[in-house]
């Protein structure tokens, strides 16, 4: 098929071939016609930039609190210790974030983790060599299980929280089987170095961390493909019409999540150094999406992946903050589901993010009459 | 304040009802009334303030200033079940049924009848609601799924439920935006017997001939504050139209005519899997032909199909000469191909996000190379259209949920023209339009035209065909069963 080319004729006008001069947008925004403002001249910010804010405001508060609380905590060796933690959590999420925002739920990474961890010990067996093929070939597995979710999803129409649980089922048996119940080996030292090496006093992981964060977010928004998550979550049927290939996005989410989730693994694995099911794989399914809701975003396609890891770094600090006052690990629960709950009430009642679905459903068809008319 | 005499035979009186929105006083000091046993029409553009007036009499919206009598006695509506208890009822553009659930279970939500154990009384539901549907001669049983229901039916659904909850007023939002003219026709005729029995019905429109069909009075909003209420016998089009926009507005003609170029799109033996039959045609540059038809004539899937968001069982269309299947949109758009949906809300627009995002979706896919959105120029260009289109809109980051209809209808245009298209498939593109934007719409098309793009319109309203297209050709189950150039085609004719 021959392809159009999408025809750009600056100075000339958009629709067609009528030759009048494109209008500058200092004159537009001189006639007053239509605004284009920047972020501090629109009159508020961004849904994504308030939850930011407060966001990060809380994570100050908690250093603070815990600072108070419990003494010696308020320094940057712990602050840093705090942060490495967070970071296999806040990579998950980050994948995660990718299915989240599509309205979907990836319920295999938890085992995706473990059986990185199983996989990946007993193939590097503590050789140097073998660090770095052996991580590829994870990361390609993970990123694998992922898109046969998606495709699964996509082509198969199956809803995303069932697939996926079946695909933690087969996951979780394939490592079981393939460890024979024992596992053995560890990691090789690479892989140490990256899990628990430090750079002075600044943990490798940390560096990792940083790096895909700004290379994520640069997917999320830059992208075609890390845009369609957005869309696809907001409205799939006008995603479709709108001439984004539907199927090959949800696939790409789900690819998202099981590479970060393979990734965690490996992170994780190189911190604990051995194989074991005791990784706490499982843990990492929910508290994914935790962080992910923590860090405002919704499943009909609002939000933003560093609002993940906000949300992941959050959940850290609350539980490093409860272990050191030596509250329990039921404690610890109960007060992630407060913080979860309680912070989407927040963004619900602060910032008007009922469900756009239910509050048509309620108003009808308000916002006809409740616009601005004349600029 | 002391009810006066004439509130008191009034069912319902709203006086000097203001309300702000930050940034809007969408309504100044209006007033309304409504008596028994009338039809009251409320026109207005889009943005006009019905919806909100609506919306503070639902108790959706609470009002800043202003009364609501009910019956002659001050009513406090700050929730919609006081709007409920007070015997308001509600038919919206969007209806509040719960599509897989049967008839009677939505008839009586939130009041199911219960037997003596508190449990749910299916059997007293049943009768009673196969009473008030028989009361209203609705064909519909108690157990039908909602799903399985035509637009139409649905509303009258909608309505029964309202007759269950012993609703005396009727609100009714464009409720016939959807239907066909048959279906158009049932409906009135049910809203004049709940007039006949004594029930007021609040009707809101942009269609003026449904005025002057059916209403009794009609008040005339603009810009949120109150023009006016006439007799309908005693005012016309003109009067009405005036009292709207606040100026003469010209009904759309199409005035100019250049010869069509050549063809673009060639489709020969087109059938789908769903409806649409046998179908051959041939499109050329720079002419708007129409498809006329009833609703589920095939019109939306004959469309649908060319743009690749439905499957083809056989038949083979051609582009510019060339063989063209798409087997998604995107192949469509890649092409030179776009398409205006009928359910812009649903397939059109992202309502949680910006202009700009809405605007530039597919766009950016196109321009995309190896995945990276294209930034420079891109802002100046969604400028440039929203300027040609006229969009109205403070910025580029507004979210589209806060446009009116119109507007949405714009940037949905907007977000197709982006691509600067060669074929412009458009399904009833002024659906829950105002009089003003519809007829901007039309000089858009029309522009188009001239421009070279090769325009099929679908449209379920005559008149709409008539002013714009070249030539209309009529579907039928399926299938084209006549053609029309624009000069001899009648009403009556397509009709048939």
């Amino acid at each position: 098929m021959e392809q159009v080319t999408v025809k750009w004729p600056e100075g000339k006008i958009a629709v067609g071939n009528e030759t009048r001069p494109t209008l500058n947008v200092n004159e537009m925004e001189a006639t007053g016609r239509v605004a284009d403002l920047s972020l501090a001249k629109r009159i508020g910010l961004s849904r994504e930039m308030r939850i930011y804010i407060s966001l990060l405001v809380v994570i100050i508060l908690l250093a603070l609190v815990s600072g108070v609380l419990v003494p010696g905590t308020l320094t940057a060796s712990h602050l840093l210790e705090i942060a490495r933690q967070a970071v296999p959590l806040g990579i998950t999420a980050i994948g995660h974030t990718f299915v989240i925002l599509t309205g979907g739920i990836d319920l295999a990474v938890g085992d995706i983790i473990t059986m990185t961890n199983i996989v990946g010990t007993d193939l590097m067996r503590g050789r140097a060599e073998a660090g770095l093929p052996v991580s590829l070939l994870l990361l390609f597995i993970g990123a694998g299980i992922g898109a046969i979710s998606g495709a699964i999803i996509a082509y198969g129409r199956v809803q995303p929280l069932v697939t996926t649980f079946g695909m933690s089922f087969v996951v979780r048996g394939f490592y079981l089987v393939y460890s024979g119940g024992t596992p053995k080996g560890s990691v090789s030292p690479i892989l140490r170095t990256i899990g628990a090496g430090r750079w002075g006093a600044v943990p490798i992981s940390l560096v990792v961390f940083c790096v895909i964060v700004v290379a994520a977010i640069i997917v999320a928004n830059r992208t075609t493909w890390g845009r369609s998550v957005f869309y696809m979550g907001n409205n799939p049927q006008a995603a479709l019409y709108s001439g984004v290939p539907v199927g090959r996005r949800l696939v790409f989410a789900y690819s998202m999540s099981g590479l970060m989730a393979s990734l965690a693994g490996l992170i994780l694995s190189g911190y604990i150094r051995i194989a074991s099911f005791e990784i706490g794989g499982a843990d990492y399914t929910l508290n994914s999406v935790a962080a992910g809701v923590i860090g405002g975003n919704t499943f009909t396609g609002q939000g933003g992946i560093f609002g993940s890891v906000l949300g992941a770094l959050i959940m850290t600090q609350v539980t490093s903050l409860m272990t050191s006052m030596g509250i329990g690990q039921s404690g610890k629960l109960i007060m992630n589901g407060i913080i979860i709950v309680g912070m989407v009430a927040l963004y619900s009642s602060q910032m008007g993010l009922v469900s756009s679905r239910r509050k048509r459903a309620v108003k009808g068809d308000e916002a006809d009459d409740g616009q601005v008319r004349s600029i | 304040m002391i009810p006066s005499a004439a509130v008191e035979n009034d069912l319902l009186r709203m006086e000097n009802i203001s309300k702000a929105f930050p940034g809007v006083q969408a309504l100044a000091g209006v007033q309304f009334d409504l008596r028994a046993g009338e039809v009251h029409a409320l026109l207005g553009e889009n943005g006009a303030g019905k919806t909100t007036l609506m919306n503070v009499l639902g108790g959706v919206v609470i009002r800043d200033a202003g009364e609501i009598y009910i019956g002659g006695r001050l009513a406090t509506i700050r929730s919609p079940q006081d709007a409920q208890k007070a015997g308001i009822a509600f038919v919206h553009q969007e209806l509040n049924l719960i599509e897989p659930l049967s008839v009677k279970e939505n008839m009586f939500i939130g009041r199911e009848l219960v037997n003596r154990w508190r449990l749910i009384d299916w059997k007293a539901a049943t009768a009673r609601a196969r009473k008030v549907l028989a009361d209203l001669q609705v064909p519909v049983h108690p157990d039908d799924r909602i799903a399985d229901l035509p637009m139409a039916l649905r509303q009258m659904v909608e309505i029964a439920k309202a007759l269950c909850f012993d609703a005396k007023i009727f609100v009714m939002d464009e409720p016939t935006s959807a239907l066909t003219v048959e279906e158009t026709g049932i409906l009135f005729h049910l809203i004049r017997r709940l007039r006949d029995e004594g029930k007021g019905i609040i009707y809101i429109t942009h269609r003026l001939e449904e005025i002057f069909e059916l209403s009794d009075r009609v008040t005339v909003l603009r810009n949120g504050r109150y023009v006016g209420t006439r007799e309908t016998a005693r005012t016309n089009r003109d009067e009405l139209v005036r009292m709207m926009v606040g100026r003469e507005v010209l009904g759309p003609v199409r005035e100019r005519r250049q010869a069509p170029g050549e063809t673009v799109l060639e489709v020969e033996g087109l059938t789908g899997v769903e409806r649409v039959r046998n179908v051959s045609f041939q499109l050329r540059t720079g002419e708007i032909v129409g498809i006329a038809g009833l609703q589920g004539s095939g019109r939306t899937e004959l469309l649908e199909m060319i743009f690749g968001a439905r499957r083809v069982r056989s038949g083979t269309m051609r582009l510019k000469g060339r063989p063209y299947a798409p087997r998604q949109p995107r192949d469509a758009v890649r092409m030179g191909i776009a398409y205006v949906p009928e359910d812009r809300e649903r397939k059109g627009l992202f309502l949680d996000f910006d202009v700009k995002t809405n605007m530039r979706v597919t766009g950016s896919e196109l321009e995309a190379k190896g995945g990276w959105m294209r930034e420079r120029g891109v802002v100046p260009r969604l400028l440039d259209l929203i300027a040609r289109l006229d969009v109205q809109t403070p910025s580029i980051h507004q979210t589209v949920k806060n446009l009116s209809g119109g507007n949405r209808q714009k940037v949905v245009f907007a977000k197709m023209l982006y691509t600067a298209p060669q074929v412009l498939l458009v399904n009833e593109p002024t659906r829950g339009v105002d009089v003003g934007a519809r007829a901007e719409i039309y000089d858009i098309l029309h522009r188009l035209s001239e421009e070279g793009v090769a325009i099929l319109l679908s449209s379920s309203e005559l008149p709409e065909l008539f002013s714009v297209c070249d030539r209309i050709w009529v579907m039928s189950e399926g299938r084209f069963v006549a053609s029309f150039e624009r000069d001899e085609a009648t009403q009556e004719a397509i009709m048939e």
